[in-house]
């Protein structure tokens, strides 16, 4: 049975799905970056803040100078666009991933899943042969071209997106989502002057359809678009559904994400035919793209890897006590995707242990608007922060041992607020870890 | 076919979860509460009047400056301070709606950004050039005025004596009228377009959506309530500075209204909660919408809390002993008091009040995707 399967994973395969896949990724990715530029977010997402949200164990990751960052974005533009016309593929997906990912790791504040699966995509181009027809390489006889590749290498990305997908839906398996249609309930209600779905969205029905049809989308459209009979709906299916969450949120590129990645279901004709309006002839001869043993055998270890880590992901946090909702303890990097809709408030104090003096702090001497937002909601940020404000007080105002305290309230989902952190802890003695956070306080729902 | 099957599995359980827990009463969001008629409520019998009395006692406040400069003497100065006074304390009931005509003209900062700088005030008066355009200097408005009336000297006649000296005290004159008048083109700028279509424009742009009158009032409520507490209070108390008090930032320093003036920026924060007008009457305000969607907290009416703790903020700074520059000095902990009784209420108004009303509450717009 697993020679069966090995069989069936390297078996040869046309590559016109790759080259798709290779071009939008490329392109859209470029448009993402000079969008980025031109939106003035270097300046307001990076340059303008004084202080950063880190990444667990990436706390060395810094923002660079305003030339720095437009260079830095100016690579992943160009490294993308590198990628779309497959010039020094090879070299040009691994600068786009290192440039992409260090952008994204300098502000925790800033997280979306879809910079996440961006990040994912390109990690697993980095092992594809995308390159090895109708791109620049290959004509300039850089690589050798290949008509055929193994199966694996479009199954990945297959894989990847299923797990996205299905995982999101799972997420969406909640009593919130499903029996108070929260937060949908609060965002539509926000559209109301949209034509037509606007006046839909006036009836109090209309957040659990669009709850629970988002729901079975996303735990259901993997299956229909891996099977034969059912694609061409289900892929009617992603565009209705991306397009009408690009017309309702603020999502910038996402839809259109996975609107172009989904393409990756369909069989290799389909591509061909596609790529033949752009110039791409299906070759007569075939010639296999194969990795040599060692090589197969080491990316079968990597990808074991990978995907055991990306199926454990959304579910770690049954590891942790209480609502994951609440303690965003395992909430990233799980496709938890618009789940929730948070009012929250925290006032910090600190104290000198020697005087015993208190102050309280103005939160908005050290981070913008929206960093202030995004860390009251979230523990790990409010123990970052709190860290930084002892530090502060160490230094500069001359407090010995300086303890941090919060007063912390969050509003979950249409609720009224509820305690969040333990007001006795005294948080400059926590040091962050994967453990379970025992000074979140706990809430039944 | 199955994705046909699956389309009506949608509907039909869609249909039949929203059948259940219609019964929940969870009428969070889709309230059947009249907005137009509280946006009214606001307009009409709030800010409408508010802007009418804040400028007719900023006219009254440029006359006076214009007799105090015409025959600078003892009771022109006194009518100009009591003129002054009056139109601070009216300033104070519309300092919440920093929205549309207000927002256009910074008219908050431009009237009460406080404690003003004294050095650049002095500056500007001697070299004869300034620029009040700037919302984050602190030079101009109520609490330059505060300065150039109470704080040139301690005396009254001492101050009258600076604007009669014969080297610059033309200059002070000057600079003075700048002030008011500066105060008046903005209030009238303000008072004009809210008359001249925003009330309507305001009263007719419902829903929840950022930038509806709705998110516009929360977020105006909670930062204008956010400033009294930490400009007018916390500041001067010293609870953001190591418990050290800061006496020289209360507003109002020189003339020493300080407590006053807060409690009618609370009362008027109170106001608009309420939907109580000026005359007095009691109309629609966050009250009774939040009744209308019958909101608990931990099992009690938020807006039975909310209420409570307006009143009893209110009652604590009443029962202050003033001036509040002396008060934060020699009564350090009531002054404390007050402002943990203030900053009680603040997770009232900026967290469930926005959660339970469905109001996405944005300072400024997201800078960026979400998802």
């Amino acid at each position: 049975m697993l020679l069966r399967l090995r069989e069936k994973l390297t078996q040869a395969t046309p590559i016109a799905p790759l080259i798709t896949f290779r071009i939008l990724f490329g392109l859209l990715m470029m448009v993402g970056a000079i969008r980025f530029m031109q939106q003035g977010w270097i300046e307001r997402l990076y340059l303008q803040p004084e202080f950063f949200f880190k990444y667990f164990g990436f706390e060395w990751v810094q923002p660079l100078s305003e030339s720095g960052m437009y260079v830095l974005l100016g690579v992943i533009a160009l490294s993308a666009g590198l990628v779309a016309v497959g010039l020094f593929y090879r070299a040009a997906i691994l600068v786009f991933f290192c440039s992409f990912t260090y952008l994204e790791l300098i502000d925790a504040t800033n997280y979306l899943n879809h910079y996440y699966l961006v990040i994912l995509l390109a990690f697993l181009l980095l092992f594809l042969p995308a390159n090895r027809a109708f791109s620049l390489d290959a004509r300039l006889g850089l690589v050798e071209k290949k008509s055929q590749v193994p199966r694996w290498t479009i199954l990945i990305l297959i894989a990847q997106l299923s797990i996205v997908y299905t995982c999101a839906g799972i997420a969406k398996i909640n009593p919130d989502w499903l029996f108070r249609a929260m937060p949908l309930k609060v965002w539509l209600a926000e559209r109301t002057e949209l034509p037509v779905l606007g006046t839909f969205f006036k009836f109090s029905i209309a957040p659990y359809i669009f709850s629970w049809a988002g729901m079975l989308y996303d735990v259901s459209i993997a299956y229909f678009l891996l099977n034969k009979k059912t694609r061409p709906f289900a892929y009617l299916a992603v565009i209705v559904f991306h397009l009408t969450t690009k017309i309702l949120f603020n999502i910038g590129l996402f839809p259109l994400i996975m609107i172009t990645s989904t393409l990756i279901f369909f069989p290799a004709e389909t591509h061909q035919r596609l790529l033949g309006y752009i110039g791409y002839k299906t070759p007569n001869v075939h010639t296999s793209w194969n990795p040599g043993p060692f090589v197969s055998k080491s990316l079968a270890g990597i990808f074991a890897l990978y995907f055991s880590v990306q199926v454990f992901m959304p579910f770690r946090h049954y590891l942790y006590p209480g609502n994951v909702l609440w303690t965003e303890e395992g909430y990233r990097f799980s496709w938890r995707v618009m789940l929730v809709e948070k009012h929250g408030m925290c006032t910090f104090t600190v104290k000198d242990e020697k005087t015993g003096r208190t102050q309280e702090i103005v939160n908005g001497n050290y981070l913008n608007v929206f960093q202030e937002k995004q860390m009251c909601i979230q523990p790990d940020f409010i123990l970052q922060f709190a860290h930084h404000v002892a530090a502060e007080y160490q230094t500069k105002h001359g407090f010995q041992n300086p303890e941090v305290y919060v007063q912390a309230y969050v509003a979950l989902n249409g609720r009224t607020s509820q305690p969040f952190i333990d007001p006795k802890v005294n948080l400059a003695q926590i040091k962050d870890s994967f453990a379970p956070k025992s000074w979140i306080i706990k809430q039944n729902f | 076919m199955h994705f046909s099957k699956f389309i009506f599995l949608t509907l039909l359980i869609s249909l039949f979860s929203s059948a259940c827990t219609e019964k929940t009463g969870d009428s969070a969001c889709n309230s059947t509460f009249d907005q137009s008629a509280l946006f009214s409520n606001i307009a009409d019998k709030i800010i409408l009047p508010g802007y009418a009395k804040l400028q007719t006692s900023v006219n009254e406040l440029v006359f006076a400056q214009e007799a105090f400069q015409n025959t600078p003497d003892l009771s022109t100065l006194s009518n100009l301070r009591s003129t002054w006074h009056t139109a601070y304390l009216n300033w104070q009931d519309v300092a919440p709606y920093e929205l549309g005509p207000a927002e256009e003209v910074f008219l908050r900062n431009s009237l009460n950004n406080f404690p003003s700088n004294i050095d650049s005030i002095e500056q500007h008066i001697q070299s004869g050039s300034y620029n009040f355009d700037q919302p984050d200097a602190y030079d101009k408005g109520f609490p330059a005025l505060d300065y150039l009336l109470y704080g040139l000297a301690p005396t009254e006649q001492e101050i009258l004596d600076r604007y009669l000296n014969p080297t610059d005290g033309s200059k002070y004159q000057q600079y003075l009228k700048a002030l008011v008048l500066d105060i008046q083109s903005r209030v009238n700028h303000t008072y004009t377009s809210w008359q001249n279509g925003y009330a309507d424009a305001f009263i007719a742009n419902t829903g929840t959506a950022a930038g509806s009158s709705l998110s516009l009032l929360v977020n105006q409520l909670n930062q204008h309530y956010e400033a009294i507490k930490r400009d007018k209070i916390g500041i001067p108390s010293g609870v953001l500075t190591l418990g050290i008090p800061n006496p020289q930032t209360v507003e109002a320093r020189f003339s020493g209204y300080s407590i006053e003036l807060a409690l009618r920026a609370l009362r008027a924060s109170e106001q608009l909660y309420l939907g109580k007008g000026l005359d007095g009457t009691n109309g629609l305000g966050f009250d009774d919408y939040l009744e209308a969607i019958n909101a608990k907290k931990n099992g009690n009416s938020l807006d039975a809390e909310i209420h409570m703790q307006y009143t009893q903020a209110i009652a604590t700074l009443e029962a202050l002993p003033g001036p509040l520059s002396t008060a934060v000095v020699d009564n350090q902990s009531a002054v404390e008091q007050v402002y943990n009784e203030i900053t009680r209420q603040l997770v009232n108004t900026k967290t469930d009040m926005p959660s339970v009303l469905c109001v996405s509450i944005t300072y400024i717009d997201n800078p960026s995707d979400s998802d």
